[in-house]
């Protein structure tokens, strides 16, 4: 359980690393680039704002994970 | 409108002075003082944090930077944020059992007693210092000014300044940290619906989301998209401020304090994804009221166009609660980070606990009468200062991450290396050193000096084990 655990972590830190890699690429922030616009909305706006909620949600996971994880108290 | 000013701050502050009555600490130690008692729930844990987080910078400087340099700065701030809330969640729980097992009073006594070393406890403090008082001056600078020029027959400006020092350091003095996590409180909720009541002003003007950003790209297309039409948010721009922001709850001791007196680790965890979205929805509404400055002011000063958005194009009640607003995000984050600094000095001190007391209490009036002074004297560059500030203090992350992961007493190689960093780092802010070397910002150059001392840390010398985190 403890090992299972562990390795959804890491899975967990490793999509984060990713993000915040692509955060700086031009997946999310191409230079003097608006398009493709979604709901009126330029691109590194949007995209940015997806980025800002994987983080939100890898988060939540993590507090899922570390529910039961009472060490610290 | 000065009416609707003076009846707004009549009620803000009477509240203020009804949460500072019941906040009041007969028997002050340093528990109770300083760490509140170490027992915050989830609610409260969370609108201390995010009005802390979330100061003048975000009401004033956001705006601006939406409006100057484009949607840029939402990766700037509304990412980063995001990143930094799942670095709080990974290392706040290390933090909490580190800080339960040797006794926390602030970071900077927890580093001498991780490194065994005083040098340790010294650099965490002086760079906590060197960085927090002139964002906290700037901060109250700001907001001063902006204020005498709502009301210029009023006071002058060095009257502002004095007037919201004193009230952070009344509620400061008699109620200690509770008292500041109450008053919080209270400021976050306001700056929240301030914030979004105008920014949704700002797009009922547009009449939708859609049709304001048609607009701004008439008139500037280089706004929707990066690096901005001044070429500010380059990759490198974008990557320090990201580190500097993500180490933020480590290395500011105002909010790495606040992750380690939640009262449980559950409560922890609801605060950090509650911080994520809360963080979301601030930064938000800046970016509605940075568009419309764009639009409606595109070649107005800084003060110029907040006076605008925040005051005169909205209603006078609006407006009246658009200047509380900016004075509670300036004071809800100055007064922890004045407060912060008073633990840290505590956490160094080995004396009697009422003497070590008594000692912060008046080096905390230090700390504010120094921030008083240097707000009469500075300048206005709120965000850079801002982002100086975070990256001056995200220089110390390293030293304090190696600190609180490792399994064994480290070297001293961390607080040296960080010395050295934190001083190259203010030379070259002074002049003195180049700001960038090779195609290297200064601040990236830095970084990675840091990076190559802790890989020497933890690969060479072995001080981590792998199961660590």
């Amino acid at each position: 359980m403890k090992k299972r655990k562990k390795k959804i972590i890491r899975i967990l830190d490793l999509l984060a690393i990713l993000c915040f890699i692509a955060t700086f690429t031009p997946l999310v922030t191409p230079e003097q680039k608006s398009h493709p616009f979604l709901w009126g909305i330029p691109y590194t706006m949007w995209m940015g704002i997806v980025v800002s909620i994987l983080f939100v949600v890898l988060t939540y996971l993590v507090s899922l994970i570390n529910k039961e994880d009472n060490n610290a108290d | 409108m000065l009416t609707n000013f003076i009846i707004a701050g009549t009620v803000y502050l009477t509240v203020l002075i009804f949460l500072v009555r019941k906040t009041r600490l007969k028997e002050k130690t340093t528990k109770s003082y300083l760490l509140a008692g170490g027992n915050i729930g989830f609610v409260i844990g969370l609108f201390t944090t995010a009005a802390t987080l979330f100061s003048a910078f975000t009401v004033v400087g956001m705006p601006d930077f939406f409006r100057t340099h484009g949607i840029g700065a939402w990766i700037f701030l509304g990412v980063s944020d995001a990143m930094m809330v799942y670095a709080l969640i990974r290392i706040g729980s290390i933090l909490r059992r580190k800080a339960r097992k040797l006794d926390f009073k602030g970071m900077s006594g927890l580093m001498v007693n991780t490194y065994g070393s005083r040098l340790a406890g010294y650099v965490a403090f002086g760079g906590a210092v060197i960085f927090l008082i002139p964002y906290i001056s700037v901060q109250i600078s700001g907001i001063s000014i902006f204020l005498n020029a709502a009301f210029p027959e009023a006071i002058p400006v060095w009257s502002w300044s004095l007037i919201i020092v004193a009230i952070m350091v009344i509620y400061s003095e008699t109620g200690g940290l509770r008292a500041i996590m109450y008053n919080d409180t209270l400021q976050g909720i306001l700056l929240f619906v301030t914030i979004w009541v105008i920014g949704w002003n700002c797009i009922d003007h547009f009449g939708s989301i859609e049709s304001m950003f048609d607009k701004v790209q008439s008139i500037e297309s280089e706004l929707l998209s990066v690096p901005g039409p001044k070429g500010l948010f380059t990759p490198q721009f974008l990557i320090i401020s990201a580190i500097a922001i993500i180490f933020l709850p480590f290395t500011q001791p105002q909010i790495s304090t606040r992750v380690i007196i939640m009262k449980s680790s559950k409560a922890l965890n609801k605060m950090a994804v509650g911080l994520g979205i809360v963080a979301t929805l601030v930064v938000l509404p800046t970016m509605f009221m940075g568009m419309y400055g764009a639009v409606m002011y595109p070649n107005a000063s800084t003060q110029e166009f907040i006076g605008h958005v925040l005051l005169y194009d909205q209603l006078p009640a609006i407006a009246a609660m658009g200047l509380i607003g900016l004075i509670a995000a300036a004071i809800s984050t100055s007064d922890s980070q004045i407060f912060a600094l008073g633990s840290e000095l505590r956490s160094l001190l080995a004396l009697e606990d009422k003497k070590a007391l008594l000692i912060t209490r008046i080096f905390i009036v230090v700390f504010a009468a120094l921030a008083l002074i240097f707000s009469i004297i500075s300048s206005d560059h709120l965000v850079l200062l801002a982002r100086t500030s975070f990256s001056g203090t995200a220089m110390m992350g390293p030293m304090i991450l190696i600190g609180l992961l490792s399994s064994k007493k480290p070297s001293r190689l961390m607080p040296i290396v960080t010395f050295i960093v934190l001083i190259s780092y203010i030379l070259s802010k002074a002049g003195v050193l180049p700001s960038k070397i090779w195609i290297l910002e200064i601040e990236i150059f830095l970084f990675l000096c840091l990076a190559v001392a802790a890989s020497i840390e933890i690969w060479v010398i072995g001080t981590i084990k792998s199961d660590k985190v």
